[in-house]
């Protein structure tokens, strides 16, 4: 900190000599004049003295018949002089630091931290057409209302926090994953029939009459549980009947059969090796292409990395780029070997036991075979399943009597 | 006249070097020594400092010896030092 004082007022490295330059510093020690770096070289003492104070020491050579040789101007003041004819540079310095300080009165960036249903981008238009940009002045954002409209806008977020970070809006969201909405319960009359053909294992009934027992074999379409429940005396006669919503767990042995089949042939991109590339830069919001030249390939994947630039740390600048890669292919036909079509083939098959077992459907037995016929990985066979076959149906019939 | 005016500050809870007016030394090794109420510079060499001090004077040595700041009220030498000797 002493130095950075020093280097602010300027000092001068010093060489004294002559018969008695003890006396000249115990002098300048009683008159209050700080040195430093005090070394004594061949007989002759070299130290640094504040540039305001050799004016004084002057006075003292002659008394103490010493000699005092400034060896080095150093510091702020002498800096200045040395470049006192380099004014253009000088105000480029200020102007660059005039504009670094008017883009850091506004923001340049708005990042989201947190959001997995809301995209960015959804989450940017909102704030545009509330008036949040980037470009837009510090002073203009008042983040609890920014919190506030992003919270009533969609109620699914559960907390925002925002904050100004250098030129960077960071606003840290939560979103509620599981909204439980009470769903209307609709009490229509209905009966269950079976979805498909099989063999009743397990039959447990809430609400309906149950028309088929366990062991029973039903058909698709067949009514399961009947939505009609009749109602009798005590001589056992049937006095009426009335319709409910019928209810009941219904499992049954199925037969599924799976089959898949693709060709051996398919195509895949070669990489000629021809690349070209387009640079895009954004200043304050302005376009600008710097290498048009990307047209030529019929084919071609495209690859794009994006920045922006940012002086370290928050401090972002209104100057973006975008470096995007063109690479030509060609289509060409590979054909797969029996192995690669095998293993494709079990993983499509594995997919499809995957969505069976997340449904609730128990395997029971599988009988799958995978051929190559004709060019053609062929995948066939059957499942034997336990699964639920109720599914609702209006009431077949309700003549009779409603109940009084 | 020394050792009364001492006394009295060792009675009064006063610090000794205020009254008295004697250098205080203080070394950090023998690398580095702070000197504090010095009264001047005698000699200045690579080899040997002598200063003015009281009750009586300092005489340093050692090899390297650099003054790393010198103001009225103190100074800090650096260097190796090899022996701090007080002579009348």
């Amino acid at each position: 900190m002493n130095r950075l004082i020093f280097w602010m007022q300027g000092y001068l490295a010093v060489e004294l000599s002559g018969y008695s330059p003890e006396r000249l510093l115990n002098l300048c020690s009683y008159n209050r004049i700080e040195l430093w770096d005090l070394v004594c070289i061949g007989g002759k003492y070299r130290f640094f003295v504040r540039a305001s104070d050799f004016k004084q020491m002057v006075g003292f050579v002659r008394k103490s018949k010493s000699r005092l040789v400034i060896l080095e101007k150093r510091g702020l003041p002498f800096f200045l002089r040395r470049h006192r004819g380099r004014g253009l540079f000088a105000m480029g310095i200020l102007v660059c630091a005039a504009l670094l300080y008017l883009m850091s009165l506004r923001i340049w960036t708005i990042d989201f931290d947190g959001n997995s249903r809301f995209t960015d981008e959804l989450l940017m238009e909102t704030l545009r057409e509330a008036g949040y940009e980037t470009g837009m002045e510090k002073s203009g954002i008042v983040c609890d209302s920014l919190e506030l409209m992003l919270r009533e806008t969609y109620p699914e977020i559960t907390w925002v926090s925002a904050q100004i970070k250098g030129t960077r809006l960071i606003v840290q969201l939560r979103e509620n994953t599981g909204v439980l909405t009470a769903e209307p319960v609709d009490e229509t009359p209905c009966d269950l029939v079976a979805s498909r053909d099989g063999v009743i294992t397990e039959i447990i009934t809430r609400s309906g009459t149950p028309l088929v027992k366990a062991g029973d074999t039903v058909t698709a379409g067949q009514v399961l549980v009947s939505g009609v429940v009749e109602l009798f005396n005590d001589s056992g006669e049937k006095t009426g009947e009335h319709s409910v919503k019928a209810d009941a767990t219904v499992k049954a042995a199925t037969t599924a059969v799976y089959e898949e089949s693709f060709s051996l042939e398919h195509s895949v991109k070669w990489y000629t090796g021809g690349e070209r590339y387009q640079l895009t830069l954004w200043i304050l919001g302005r376009k600008l292409f710097l290498d048009g030249n990307i047209r030529g390939f019929d084919t071609y994947d495209t690859v794009s990395e994006q920045g922006q630039l940012s002086l370290g740390g928050d401090f972002y600048l209104p100057v973006s780029w975008q470096w995007t890669t063109l690479r030509e292919y060609e289509e060409q036909t590979a054909i797969y070997s029996e192995a690669e079509a095998r293993s494709l083939a079990e993983s499509a098959l594995e997919r499809y036991e995957q969505n069976l077992l997340e449904k609730g459907v128990q395997i029971i037995e599988k009988n799958v075979r995978i051929d190559m016929m004709g060019g053609e990985c062929i995948t066939q066979g059957t499942f034997s399943l336990i699964e639920e076959i109720a599914e609702e149906a209006p009431v077949a019939q309700t003549t009779g009597d409603q109940e009084e | 006249m020394s050792d009364r005016m001492e006394n009295m500050a060792v009675s009064l809870g006063l610090p000794r070097e205020l009254v008295t007016g004697a250098a205080v030394l203080s070394s950090f090794g023998d690398s580095c020594l702070f000197i504090e109420n010095h009264k001047g510079i005698i000699e200045y060499g690579k080899e040997m400092i002598k200063l003015q001090a009281r009750p009586c004077k300092i005489q340093i040595t050692g090899t390297n010896l650099d003054i790393a700041f010198y103001t009225a009220e103190e100074m800090k030498i650096t260097g190796k030092i090899t022996e701090i000797r007080y002579y009348r």
